[in-house]
């Protein structure tokens, strides 16, 4: 059994926030500089009400679906609203899905939205019920520290909603996975959870060099390997879907597997990276530029937090 | 690579102003940030076929001193 993607919604976060106002709150920062390296003109803040649940809700009533067809509601992220219960079952009682779903989150960031799919794709081929909700959202905004050049210029505050169904016709995979847990504390946010470590702040904190090498390691290597799992070549595919991480990583990337632009969409610098709903969110606008046609054949990569990546060949 | 060519590449990589050797370092060229210094990392993944990339050490090496010591151990200069 296959998984055919029906329809993708997202919500971007309701305070957009340009260059000018982060120069505004620190005049002391080169954004010429910082947009030529992240690429990032315009991000998308949540206010105090907004959290990533809401977000892929908001999302998710933007798609047209049945609710008593879903089986499965997959809530990606890593700004729960709570430490618990579990998002996934609060977004089953909001959408209005029947109650024997199998909803549960899944704590994973940039490389989330790949793994979902493949989990998707398992339950899917379990149940009677034909169609899966893949929520994935972020509001990293809230953990960061409004002086932090590192990832204020970055990070973006959105939710998608993904509807899948099954397919016999369509081709999903293969996957491919990978963790580096050497680099737990390259990408982390201390003392918002069960570990207390006192000489640590509570705000996101990235070390900008060690996950570029992780990337740059990592993730054209991995395509690599999904192409020949695939027995693919890069020809044959119509568009290499990344995480959006920011154009310093994008450039190194396109430039390693020689891609061409046109089949390497980038929308981060009007979105920025919104963690594990930047591929979504690709796709869906890639679809309303009519630029992404059903039959397609894509290759997803996430790649980040963790360490950790994933990809996989679709067939939209 | 030599190290003349290393010292070229991270002038161009930080479009810095001044002329890179041997001395250089963030702490006296103002273009070598934390920004700069991703593009000195993928400058150098470039120039060494992805070799760069595997060289953890890298990510906290911002004088030509330390890079050279790390490119050296690793045969790259």
């Amino acid at each position: 059994m296959n998984i055919s993607i029906d329809g993708i919604g997202y919500q971007l976060a309701s305070k957009k926030e340009t260059f000018t106002d982060l120069k505004n709150d620190n005049p002391e920062w080169d954004m010429d500089l910082i947009v030529s390296k992240t690429g990032v003109e315009t991000r998308y803040v949540s206010e105090t009400n907004e959290t990533a649940l809401s977000l892929c809700i908001a999302a998710a009533k933007k798609l047209d679906f049945n609710p008593h067809d879903i089986g499965a509601c997959i809530f990606v992220s890593q700004s729960p609203d709570y430490m618990l219960p579990t998002s996934a079952c609060i977004a089953q009682e909001e959408l209005g899905l029947d109650r024997d779903v199998a909803a549960f989150d899944i704590n994973l960031g940039c490389s989330g939205f790949i793994y979902a799919l493949s989990v998707a794709k398992g339950i899917l081929s379990d149940i009677e019920k034909s169609k899966a909700l893949l929520l994935c959202g972020d509001t990293y905004s809230k953990l960061i520290n409004k002086n932090d050049r590192t990832c204020r210029p970055i990070f973006s505050d959105a939710g998608s909603a993904v509807l899948l169904s099954k397919s016999e016709s369509k081709n999903t995979g293969p996957f491919i996975f990978g963790t580096d847990g050497r680099g737990y504390d390259k990408l982390i946010v201390r003392n918002r959870a069960s570990k207390v470590e006192s000489k640590f702040d509570d705000f996101l904190h990235m070390n900008g060099a060690e996950v570029l090498l992780f990337t740059m390691a990592n993730v054209p290597t991995g395509v690599k390997a999904l192409l020949k799992k695939a027995n693919l070549e890069s020809e044959d595919i119509d568009y290499f879907l990344f995480h959006q991480a920011s154009a310093i990583v994008l450039d190194n990337i396109q430039r390693k597997l020689n891609i061409p632009d046109e089949k390497f969409p980038r929308n981060n610098k009007d979105i920025g990276n919104t963690v594990s709903a930047t591929i979504p969110i690709l796709m869906k606008d890639l679809e309303d530029e009519g630029r992404l046609k059903k039959g397609q054949k894509l290759l997803l990569f996430g790649f980040g937090v963790g360490y950790s990546y994933g990809g996989c060949i679709l067939e939209y | 690579m030599t190290k003349d060519e290393l010292f070229l590449l991270i002038k161009n990589a930080l479009d810095a102003d001044d002329q890179i050797d041997i001395n250089a370092s963030a702490d006296n060229i103002p273009e070598w940030d934390s920004l700069g210094h991703l593009s000195v990392l993928t400058a150098l993944d470039d120039a060494t076929d992805g070799k760069a990339s595997s060289l953890s050490d890298l990510s906290d090496a911002t004088s030509v001193t330390e890079i050279v010591n790390i490119l050296e151990a690793q045969e790259i200069i």
